[in-house]
């Protein structure tokens, strides 16, 4: 018997020799292996953390760092195709494929790792499973999948590192590939525009198929340097990055680069993009209200409630959660005091509230368990939006 | 027309007074008391009516406390501060199954106005009334104005909407008022000086189009109320932005407009 297509997700198996009970047992450990890493539980995220130095979990990636060996491949934006990709999960049953989790939802977070945000991701780490559990709360139909980000300063070694959209535990392994540098040279600002153009050009998520949007999430207390430069494009993304962008379906002249803002509105049409401006000075808070709207500007004193504020928004946005009721959720799902509960609703009492809940298809996405003729099909067999295939009600039925 | 709101509570609609991309507004009727209802343009702007229901709620909230602790440091037994005069009040909230599940807030501005026609926009001064306020009508109008900026912005919200038709005044009783609070936000931080600074200029933008003058340079048309050039130096500097503290605004407002005319009376007058 021989097992194909084994990454990450099994698609099908051929068998080569008639032994149905290997078939059997190794089918099922598959499946129990898959849901291991699929879903990040508490236990998955305890086993893995043993291997991890928690002072510093990131030391994996500095180590092959300093052995001149660059970024691991999982995080570097360079890598594997360039394009980051979130795609719902099938799984083959019988002739036709079964949605495994519902419609993959991305979210993409990129931490500033400048000075004495060095630590952003130690912090991001050890909050990733209470992060994980409150964001299943609020996107449970959907299949979470998540890239994380880090970004520096174009005199930093790394500008920017970038996960692949991952689910599980491998959220976690990619965490510790990232190579913060603690830097940022000082030169007022940083340069978080390469991972926004990541977020904007070089990104496909099924989602977004659908016309529904996913999330990106900035953090960071300074402004962002301008322009944008085809050589760090370059240099961060790799020499054929102009092409991947249009792979992607985008049109950009290297000779006439978007400008940080015209890069947010782009992201703005397939993200729910906010930036968490921490502990911020007025120039931060300058810069910043001149490329994205006020209202998706987010206030706080430090990260320590990054992933309580993230809930809260993307709550507010699915319509899953209004003002009213936010409090209470805070407190009795998320175990925070009524004081940061009050806190966080002032925080994000500015955005679109309900945004998602008004774009096309948001009450006729497939969900968990709905088949389809074809792996990488929008919508379920004999099914397509707006079909109705209810008795009508004047007909006379027979009981 | 009819609308059920909670409680079993009906409220007719008697008239419809305005509309923006957001909102609609009427003045409605419940019992004998009349509100402003306000009903999202579509589902869409529902989110807008949830989230001015929770800064006016909050504003009340703290408007009470603030007097609560005022009441306890106060010299003169009869004095308050009356913060919640500046901002409607949430009669109800509800979303309207009959109305395509659009969300309606019931505002009600009832301590400054017995009833809601009690109350007009500036706008309809000069654009409807093609009238201009005198001297001494403008400092109770910009000297309220700069004291709601002093509450608000104490409590980091921006209002973002101080245009004409949303600055409401109760002419006999010399009541302001801000009536939509869609666009305000309320904010976790201590508020830039700029962003203070724009409110302060902005009101003071409208009462100097309210006295007939150049919104821009803050120049006025001359009156014989004004014996020297006192008040027209005072707006020409709010005007600039000198100003970016709404409490030294508005004391300095107050100096001056005193040092003019002893606080008195003065019913509202046109040119």
């Amino acid at each position: 018997m021989q097992l194909l297509g084994l990454y990450g997700r099994v698609n099908f198996i051929l068998i080569q020799q008639s032994n149905f009970f290997y078939f059997f047992t190794q089918l099922k450990s598959i499946k129990m292996s898959r849901n291991d890493k699929d879903v990040l539980t508490d236990d998955v995220y305890r086993d893995f953390k043993k291997s991890v130095n928690t002072d510093r979990v990131t030391s994996k990636g500095q180590e092959r760092h300093e052995k001149g060996l660059g970024l691991d491949p999982l995080v570097d934006p360079a890598s594997n195709g360039v394009i980051r990709r979130s795609l719902n999960r099938m799984e083959s049953e019988g002739l036709l494929f079964r949605l495994v989790m519902g419609v993959a939802i991305l979210i993409e977070e990129r931490l500033d790792t400048t000075g004495s945000f060095r630590r952003n991701v130690d912090i991001a780490f050890k909050a990733l499973p209470r992060a994980y559990e409150l964001l299943k709360k609020v996107l449970g139909r959907y299949d979470l999948q998540m890239i994380n980000a880090i970004f520096a300063d174009e005199l930093d070694e790394y500008i920017l590192c970038r996960s692949h959209a991952e689910m599980g535990i491998k959220i976690a392994e990619q965490m510790t590939l990232m190579v913060p540098e603690g830097g940022g040279k000082g030169n007022h600002g940083e340069d978080p525009q390469y991972g926004l153009f990541a977020g904007a050009y070089l990104t496909s998520a099924d989602i977004n198929r659908y016309g529904l949007k996913s999330y990106d999430f900035t953090t960071t207390d300074e402004p962002s340097h301008e322009p944008i430069l085809k050589s760090q494009l370059e240099r961060v993304f790799g020499k054929e990055v102009f092409n991947r962008v249009k792979e992607n379906g985008f049109e950009i002249d290297p000779d006439n680069l978007p400008t940080v803002k015209q890069v947010i509105d782009k992201l703005l049409e397939r993200a729910h993009t906010f930036v968490f401006l921490v502990d911020k000075d007025s120039e931060a808070n300058d810069y910043w209200t001149t490329v994205i709207d006020q209202n998706r500007i987010i206030y706080l004193e430090d990260t320590l409630w990054l992933p309580e504020v993230k809930a809260a928004i993307i709550g507010l946005t699915e319509g899953v959660l209004t003002l009213s009721d936010m409090e209470d959720f805070l407190v009795n799902e998320a175990n925070v005091s009524k004081d940061v509960a009050r806190m966080i609703k002032r925080a994000v009492s500015g955005i679109p509230i309900g945004a998602q809940t008004l774009l096309e298809n948001f009450d006729k996405i497939p969900l968990k368990g709905d088949l389809f003729k074809e792996k990488r099909d929008m919508w379920p067999t004999d099914e397509t939006p707006g079909e109705d295939d209810s008795e009508e009600p004047t007909k006379t039925v027979w009981l | 027309m009819n609308i059920n709101g909670t409680g079993n509570k009906i409220y007719a609609t008697v008239r419809q007074l305005a509309s923006n991309p957001n909102f609609n507004l009427y003045e409605c009727l419940e019992g004998e008391q009349t509100y402003f209802l306000k009903i999202a343009k579509s589902k869409a702007e529902n989110g807008t009516l949830e989230k001015e229901e929770y800064i006016l709620k909050t504003l009340k909230e703290v408007s009470d406390n603030v007097e609560i602790e005022y009441a306890k440091k106060r010299t003169r037994p009869d004095s308050v501060l009356n913060n919640h005069f500046f901002f409607p009040e949430i009669v109800d909230s509800f979303v309207c199954k009959e109305q395509q599940n659009r969300r309606v807030l019931i505002l009600g501005l009832t301590s400054i106005s017995k009833q809601t026609s009690d109350l007009a926009p500036i706008s309809f001064i000069t654009k409807r009334d093609m009238v201009r306020i005198d001297p001494k009508t403008s400092v109770w109008i910009l000297g309220k104005l700069l004291k709601m900026l002093v509450f608000t912005h104490d409590q980091n919200v921006l209002i973002r909407d101080l245009s004409e038709n949303n600055i409401l005044v109760n002419k006999a009783q010399h009541y302001v008022s801000v009536l939509n609070w869609g666009d305000a936000l309320i904010l976790n931080r201590k508020l830039e000086q700029k962003e203070c600074s724009i409110e302060i200029v902005g009101v003071t933008k409208e009462v100097v189009k309210l006295l007939g003058g150049n919104p821009k340079t803050g120049e006025i048309p001359e009156d014989e109320q004004m014996e020297d050039s006192r008040y027209q130096d005072l707006l020409k500097k709010l005007i600039r932005g000198e100003y970016y503290d709404a409490y030294i605004a508005h004391s300095d407002f107050y100096a001056i407009a005193r040092s003019i005319w002893p606080s008195k009376f003065h019913p509202y007058t046109t040119k």
